[in-house]
């Protein structure tokens, strides 16, 4: 949340300022690009031999060869985003993005001066082998001082994460205490309806028809409300995941019957599941995902609604995209979607979205809002790949 | 009908404990409910009881610790217990002491009835 007063200065300018980038600076950088744009290719692969060498850094980067491809790309663009400014505050929510990136994948925070200091090393052999004798001095330190306000954004933003992270823990954990009690409390008084019930249908049966339906209402409900329980105490509790190999196709035709189960209305589900895609994953956690998605979707597509269903592969990851013809999600609700207690829907409690992410982060997989083909929202899952699946 | 054997359930839960009574009555069983579980302890006499059904949460003496001490008295008894906690210590407690089944609260009837059929048929 951003609660400065609005004539205080943004954190970029007070950086700006700081490191005193400016004008004369900006036009070296954009003289410099040319000269540069050669040499990005060959600063990408060194920068990623040297994280490969190290044995810490390394572990940051878990999807191999194609991640590593993958993460090439987009430091190239991030290289060539360097020389290109405006160097105003769209540039500076672009680069944010990236220290956001870092919290997500745990890299160590000391990684990242090591990191933009190979990039410094590289840009400074640029400069030194192509500038003219009177620029030599100065195109270097427009260098140093952008590396430097690129560091400075990096680390802001990866703090600032950290601790929206840490505090989002912390609530949970008093939170997760009081909901645990309150749940536990529930099952007493609802064994009590359920064995009533049971009791009250042997009296009285053949029940006489309005009579059975509000039984049949009864007993649903008491499921339900067993149900809301059973999904508390599994976000609540840490239960570690059991991965073993199961086929994307298994988990997306269970997911399936369990959402036509759970729902009283029918549902246009379309299934698009690439044959022989193998996870590695707790099969009932991530099926409890897969579920929670589909049955949000299902919601906000509404009767008339369609919701799509797509496996495939992302690199070393399977991806599970659940896509729907709802309204969509509110941009003011999607930062925070994954956090506990947050919900769009009118009687929804906000426990899913949190559950799916907690369960997709502890097999190794992620989840997040994406953009697709369909009108409405789109969640995409992602699980490791089993090695029995080719990359 | 005639009684299939003599069950005693201790449930804190009066409501609880008087519907699981005329579930067992119903299924012919005789039974009795303590919702004191001390209570239940200075009434119940060895041999009286073919099976003992203990919610394992409870003031004054949990479920466990009222299986051990009626066991010690009589070491025949049978117990199964019923937890709304699902993933306490005292879970595990139970199936090291002996009891048979930890159900889950609430207890789905028809499965309770087919559990205590089969346990009091084979012991086990």
């Amino acid at each position: 949340m951003d609660e400065r007063a609005p004539m205080e200065e943004h954190l970029f300018d007070e950086i700006k300022r700081y490191v005193d980038f400016n004008a004369a600076d900006e036009l070296r950088l954009v003289a410099l690009e040319p000269r540069a744009a050669p040499h990005l290719p060959r600063i990408v692969d060194d920068f990623y031999d040297h994280i490969l060498r190290h044995t810490g850094a390394r572990q940051s980067i878990s999807g191999g060869h194609a991640q590593v491809a993958r993460l090439k790309v987009s430091l190239t663009h991030w290289l060539a985003g360097l020389f290109q400014g405006p160097w105003d505050l769209g540039y500076y929510e672009r680069r944010a993005r990236i220290g956001r990136v870092h919290v997500a994948i745990d890299l160590p925070q000391q990684y990242m001066f090591t990191a933009v200091n190979v990039i410094r090393a590289h840009l400074a052999d640029v400069v030194l082998s192509t500038a003219s004798p009177e620029e030599l001095r100065p195109e270097l330190h427009a260098v140093d001082k952008l590396l430097d306000m690129e560091l400075a954004i990096m680390l802001h933003t990866y703090r600032e994460d950290s601790l929206h992270r840490l505090r989002q823990g912390e609530r949970l954990a008093t939170f997760g205490q009081l909901v645990a009690s309150i749940a536990h409390e529930l099952r007493n008084p609802l064994g009590v309806i359920e064995s009533s019930l049971f009791l009250v249908r042997k009296r009285l049966d053949p029940a006489p028809e309005p009579v059975a339906r509000h039984f049949d209402k009864i007993e649903a409900q008491v499921r339900l409300s067993n149900r809301i329980i059973s999904s508390l105490l599994d976000m609540v509790r840490e239960r570690p995941a059991a991965p073993r190999e199961v086929g994307a196709d298994t988990l997306c035709q269970a997911a399936q019957e369990a959402v036509t189960a759970a729902r009283s209305t029918p549902l246009t589900l379309e299934l698009r599941v690439t044959p022989g895609v193998l996870v590695f994953a707790d099969p009932d956690q991530a099926q409890q995902v897969l579920v929670n998605l589909l049955l949000n979707a299902a919601d906000a597509a509404g009767p008339s609604g369609r919701v799509r269903l797509t496996a495939d592969t992302r690199g070393a990851f399977a991806r599970f995209l659940v896509e729907d013809t709802g309204p969509g999600i509110a941009p003011e609700v999607r930062r925070r979607l994954f956090e506990p207690l947050v919900s769009t829907k009118a009687r929804g409690i906000g426990l899913g979205l949190a559950l799916c992410k907690r369960l997709a982060e502890r097999n190794r997989g992620s989840i997040g809002l994406v953009q697709a083909e369909l009108p409405g929202a789109a969640f995409e899952f992602l699980l490791p790949l089993s090695t029995g699946s080719a990359e | 009908m005639s009684p299939r054997g003599h069950i005693l359930v201790v449930d804190d839960n009066a409501d609880l404990g008087e519907n699981l009574i005329e579930i067992l009555e119903d299924a012919g069983y005789r039974a009795q409910l303590f919702t004191d579980p001390l209570e239940a302890l200075g009434k119940v006499c060895p041999g009286q009881y073919a099976l003992a059904l203990l919610d394992l949460r409870m003031p004054g003496l949990d479920g466990v610790e009222l299986f051990r001490a009626l066991r010690r008295r009589d070491p025949t008894l049978l117990a199964v217990a019923m937890t709304a906690f699902a993933h306490d210590d005292r879970v595990r407690e139970a199936v090291d002491e002996g009891m048979l089944v930890v159900f889950t609260k609430p207890v789905e009837p028809s499965g309770l009835l087919g559990r205590l059929e089969g346990i009091l048929a084979t012991g086990a």
